[in-house]
């Protein structure tokens, strides 16, 4: 298999072309210097200059693909397009000039590549984050940080810190002030990660993405290990001098010299928040990464099972009952699972069942009131890098529609959510409204269920005593149930004395 | 004494080296021809070239030595006195050949023989006449422009009392050189000649009192304004046209040119009197090579090229043959055929996908040319660097690239500001679903026709590490990355330079740990101040270093203190020696490289160039031994400032050697 993967940065265009056959060859890496993240981040647009140069470029890297044979290719846009105003006619332009169909990476996608690479990249990244590790991709368009303690993300954002985009911000002050200005902006999103993590859940630094070029460029390293005070003597060197000194004085390219004192600054930090004076880092570029990402090179085997620990991370923080939310889970993948030629939902939806499941009831912190609302809100909010957003909208929704009543007043965003796939959410909401039903008193009086489907569904559940509040809640479903899957539903309750 | 010997002087002095071969009667009678018309023909550039920068430099007041010690006037005066005493040998060995040319049958007469006047008086009248146009310089007429190297009539004439002036410009198109076979001998007579015996009719009704030739030289030395220049092909079109305008650099005059005359040529030709060379016999001798097939017996026997030893039969596949092992070979011993049959095969192989070269100079009716442009009829990516300032080659280069262009090839013309000198070809193909990279990396240009006369050196192979750098190679060239990470090639402007210094510096620091240490580097020129700084500083550290230059050498060898270790041979003889090669004892595990760069800062820094690093031991063990015997050969050899070459006619000659032994 052959594959190219060509990334449109919001400083310069990559393209990535390699083999996979019994082991990765890499037969090409190109880089084309444009900022179209320049564009993007101070007009708020890309001029059509730049749409044209990018378009040149394009049926440059169309040539590559040509040399190689390459059918299959993916070209991803980051930052520098996604956030243009004329995003769609850059696309479409870029399209019918050089034939290279670009897609947009959304940047839970990006953030999550970046971690899965640097697991496979960079050496005993698990015995790290079992200490707290974030992961720092320092691009020219954003800041991906990527925090995960114990198979558990503790944080995870894609935040607009990136170097261009600083660079752009206070390009009108002085050179002489300008770090200034920087070091105080850039305070403000480490003191937003700062309020997000416990004291001591972060102890290690990895940095990735392309500032890790320019660091290779500035320091002859042996090891893949950067430390503070290297970072430091740069710094004072360079931060108050103009453009043509930082190059004199580090022998950078002026792409790279024109954000450095921006790059510097966020480095150092971030070695500040997580107080530690060295960091290691990982060489690979965006664009192999995306092509191991994609060619299923590399994968993230644990990923299911840190999502799950981040949503009970999640529902302890807003106070949900942890014991109720695990049994309910047990019994939403069993029916999920029992009832898989009613329902024909993809493995993907279990995972917004067990979301809708485990936090259902955080909406509760807010307000009991709007608690199906509130419940809708923080559940669309999440990121986990790995999981499709896709699948948080659809829980989102799951647990509004199993909880509304005819009072509750529908929240921002559901009405288009729900309007993507409104079938498919009425068969998890009716599941999980079954397996809510099964722990209705939350003292797990049920122990295990069995079902049998003939001309009705029949749930059959071992209890311990008599399940008064399940019985009322199984009543009240019924109606939807059958609503949603067209064949009614009966509980039968056997009682096991212990 | 200055440690750097003046490149221009050195320069010179290689021309004399080439002179002297058509003194040396070993070499065949036209071939001496040959050499004669090749000593022309360099000294020509050298003054359209070297000279007129030198004369921009006196002209901008500038006059700071250079690292030879002169200063521009001091040089300028330098170059004038040796031309001079060169030209002067020049019209000697001449004499000598026309001399020794009597007993081969070939006359070079004098026209006013009876039994020529038939022949000459048609010629003229029915050649010659009806392209030339006498022009009298008068205030009515405006002067014309007289092109560079271009020969001109001057006569002066009278009638009715008055004199006049007339010029008379010889057209590019009409031939130089007229040949009248009788029996088995050969008499030649020059256009100019014929014209001057017949003056009088082409200037009827005038008196010609005195008449005689001159010629000028122009600077043509192409100066691109890339940086402003959108479309590079349309700007060196538009030089090519403005080559033969350039400024005066020399002018030759020779016969009956009066006083008065050549003031007036002074004037309006604009030159200076004090640049004028008077010759005594022929001017431009550069018409000689139109006599080199006049018989073959006086030529140098045909040289049978030996196939390269591992070039398989027809039938069989060439890339699975360099796939098992790298093919190399030495031009012009071995054909350098099995080049283009590699382009031809791959423009027809299905699982070739793309072909990638540059092209410097290639000869007409290339057949490589030919492959390229049946490969992208068959829907292959095609790509060829083409460098349209190789200087004297541009309107050649542009005629190839519009054909290659229009078959639809991928054209570029390389990168602003450095022209590209390196040789190398890639073919990308598939194998059992994986690609495959053929990398041709040579010391010489894909020119089928000077591959029979240039020596050289080619390598082809398979190597990952190599296709992948020549890959990186036209990504720069093509402007598809700036990337410049080099896994094992060197290329200059980026990393030849360095890896050199850094052989040199490590055959320094074995020979301070009382290691043999030796390096010996075959080039054309060597002139790069860094690269001579560290070979004498290589020399006072005991390193033994050959230096087999065949050209400009501003290194100074043998000098007690500075490069007592430091030997430097020039090989000149029948081939232009022309493969450059890097020998390195580096501890007792060699290191050889071939590149397409001589040690000058135009080539270090103004140019793209290779340097290959042969990694197959049987290449190693050739390379060996070609340097071995070039070191043996009865060569001339530098002492200080001065060329010498040993008395006895009985040494080695390294081209005969290799002609007769495999490499």
């Amino acid at each position: 298999m052959r594959i190219a993967i060509i990334n449109v940065g919001a400083s310069a265009f990559r393209m990535y072309i390699a083999e996979f056959l019994r082991q990765e060859r890499a037969l090409d890496f190109l880089i084309k210097p444009l900022r179209l993240g320049e564009d993007t981040f101070s007009k708020g647009y890309i001029s059509l200059e730049n749409v044209k140069k990018s378009t040149d470029i394009l049926k440059l890297f169309k040539l590559k693909l040509e040399e190689y044979g390459v059918k299959d290719y993916r070209a991803l846009c980051t930052s520098g397009v996604r956030e243009a105003g004329n995003k769609e006619f850059f696309l479409d332009y870029t399209l019918h000039n050089s034939g290279i169909r670009l897609e947009v990476l959304e940047p839970w996608e990006e953030s999550y590549i970046k971690y899965v690479g640097a697991k496979n990249s960079v050496d005993n990244f698990n015995e790290l984050e079992q200490e707290g590790v974030v992961l720092a991709n320092v691009a020219s368009g954003n800041v991906n940080l990527h925090a995960t303690l114990k198979n558990r993300v503790v944080f995870s954002g894609t935040l607009p810190y990136g170097s261009l985009r600083l660079r752009q911000m206070f390009k009108p002050i002085s050179h002489m002030k300008r770090y200034r200005a920087i070091q105080e902006y850039v305070r403000i999103m480490i003191n937003s990660v700062a309020r997000a993590v416990e004291p001591g859940d972060i102890n290690h630094l990895i940095g990735a993405g392309s500032s890790i070029n320019m660091m290779l460029s500035l320091f002859d390293l042996k090891d893949n290990r950067i430390h503070l005070n290297m970072l430091q003597d740069v710094y004072q060197k360079v931060r108050t001098l103009p453009l043509e000194e930082i190059m004199e004085t580090t022998n950078l390219r002026s792409e790279q010299a024109s954000v450095l004192v921006t790059t510097l600054i966020t480095y150092i930090e971030l070695m500040k928040l997580v107080k530690t004076k060295s960091f290691v880092f990982s060489r690979d570029t965006f664009p192999r990464t995306m092509a191991l990402y994609y060619s299923g090179k590399i994968r993230d085997s644990r990923l299911s099972e840190r999502a799950k620990n981040t949503l009970m991370h999640i529902a302890k923080r807003y106070n949900a009952d942890i014991r109720h939310a695990v049994w309910v889970n047990h019994f939403a993948r069993k029916i999920f699972k029992d009832l898989s030629d009613l329902h024909s939902l993809r493995n993907n939806m279990r995972f917004a069942l067990e979301t809708a499941v485990i936090l259902n009831d955080v909406g509760n912190y807010i307000a009991e009131l709007d608690a199906a609302a509130n419940s809708f809100n923080i559940i669309k909010a999440i990121q986990i890098p790995g999981i499709d957003a896709e699948v948080f909208h659809t829980a989102a929704c799951v647990v509004f529609e199993a909880n509304r009543t005819p009072r509750s007043i529908a929240p921002g965003g559901y009405v288009e959510l729900i309007g993507k796939n409104p079938l498919t959410i009425r068969k998890l909401a009716a599941i999980q409204k079954l397996a809510e039903a099964l722990d209705a008193a939350r003292n797990r009086h049920i122990k295990r269920i069995s079902i049998s489907i003939s001309d009705t569904i029949i749930v059959t559940a071992d209890t311990v005593r008599e399940t008064y509040l399940e019985a009322y809640a199984f009543d009240n479903l019924k109606q939807y149930f059958a609503e949603t899957f067209g064949i009614p539903i009966e509980l039968k309750t056997r009682i096991c004395y212990e | 004494m200055s440690k750097i010997i003046n490149r221009e002087l050195s320069w010179l002095r290689f021309n004399e080296r080439v002179l002297a071969e058509a003194t040396d009667k070993r070499n065949p009678l036209l071939e001496r021809l040959r050499f004669l018309a090749i000593f022309a023909s360099n000294l020509d550039e050298f003054f359209m070239v070297r000279v007129s920068g030198l004369r921009e430099q006196i002209d901008a007041g500038y006059n700071t030595p250079d690292p030879s010690g002169y200063v521009p006037t001091e040089l300028l005066a330098a170059i004038m006195k040796l031309t001079s005493e060169l030209t002067d040998f020049e019209e000697r060995v001449f004499s000598e050949l026309k001399t020794d040319l009597l007993g081969a049958g070939i006359f070079f007469p004098d026209l006013s023989e009876e039994i020529f006047s038939d022949t000459l008086e048609t010629i003229f009248l029915d050649e010659i006449m009806p392209v030339i146009t006498p022009v009298t310089i008068d205030p009515s007429h405006p002067f014309p422009f007289i092109y560079s190297r271009r020969l001109c009539i001057v006569a002066q004439t009278e009638r009715k009392g008055k004199v006049y002036t007339s010029l008379i410009m010889i057209p590019e198109t009409l031939r130089r050189v007229f040949r009248l076979k009788i029996g088995q001998s050969v008499y030649i007579f020059t256009v100019e000649d014929i014209i001057m015996k017949y003056l009088h009719i082409l200037l009827k009704g005038y008196t010609v009192k005195a008449a005689g030739l001159f010629r000028v030289t122009r600077d043509a030395d192409l100066d691109v304004a890339e940086e402003e220049s959108a479309d590079l092909l349309r700007s060196v079109e538009h030089l090519l046209s403005e080559r033969k305008r350039g400024d005066v650099n020399r002018v030759e005059i020779s016969g009956d040119i009066s006083e008065q005359a050549l003031e007036l040529l002074s004037e309006k030709v604009d030159f200076e009197l004090s640049d004028v060379q008077r010759v005594k016999s022929k001017i431009d001798l550069t018409f000689l090579f139109s006599l080199c097939d006049l018989k073959k017996e006086l030529l140098f026997p045909p040289l049978a090229q030996r196939a390269i030893r591992r070039k398989p039969p027809e039938s069989s596949g060439l890339f699975d043959i360099i796939k098992e092992k790298p093919l190399y070979f030495f031009r012009p011993y071995n054909s350098f055929s099995i080049v283009s049959e590699l382009i031809a095969a791959a423009a027809v192989d299905e699982d070739v996908l793309a072909i990638k070269m540059t092209l410097y100079r290639t000869n007409t009716n290339s057949t490589i040319i030919n492959s390229l442009l049946e490969a992208a009829r068959r829907g292959k990516q095609v790509s060829v660097v083409v460098e349209l300032k190789a200087r004297f080659d541009e309107e050649r280069n542009i005629g190839w690239a519009k054909n290659l262009e229009k078959a639809g090839c991928i054209v570029t013309y390389g990168i602003v500001g450095l022209k590209i000198h390196a040789k190398c070809l890639l073919i990308v193909r598939t194998e059992d679903e994986k690609i495959v990279r053929y990398t041709h990396a040579a010391t010489g240009n894909y020119n089928e026709i000077t591959a029979n006369i240039y020596t050289d050196i080619d390598y082809i192979t398979a190597d990952e590490d190599i296709g992948r750098d020549a890959t990186q190679l036209f990504n720069y060239l093509m402007g598809f990355t700036e990337e410049n990470i080099w896994r094992v090639m060197k290329v200059a402007p980026f990393t030849l330079k360095d890896a050199v210094l850094e052989m040199i510096d490590r055959e320094i620091s074995f020979a301070k740990k009382g290691l043999d240490a030796e390096i010996i580097i075959k080039v054309n020129s060597i002139t790069d101040l860094d690269i001579i700084e560290k070979l004498y500083l290589a020399s006072s550290e005991g390193v033994n270093i050959h230096l087999i230059v065949r050209g400009i050498c501003a290194l100074r060898p043998q000098v007690k203190g500075l490069s007592e270790n430091i030997t430097v041979i020039s090989i000149v003889g029948r081939f232009l020696e022309h493969a450059r090669v890097l020998y390195f004892q580096h501890g007792g595990v060699p290191r050889y490289f071939i590149t397409s760069a001589d040690l000058m800062p135009r080539n270090l820094i103004g140019r793209v160039e290779l340097m290959v690093e042969a990694r197959d031991e049987d290449f190693k063990r050739s390379l060996n031994h070609f340097l071995r015997i070039s070191l043996q050969d009865s060569a001339w050899s530098l002492t200080d400032e001065r060329y010498s070459k040993p008395e006895e006619r009985n040494g080695l000659i390294s081209q005969h050697y290799f002609m007769i032994n495999e490499i």
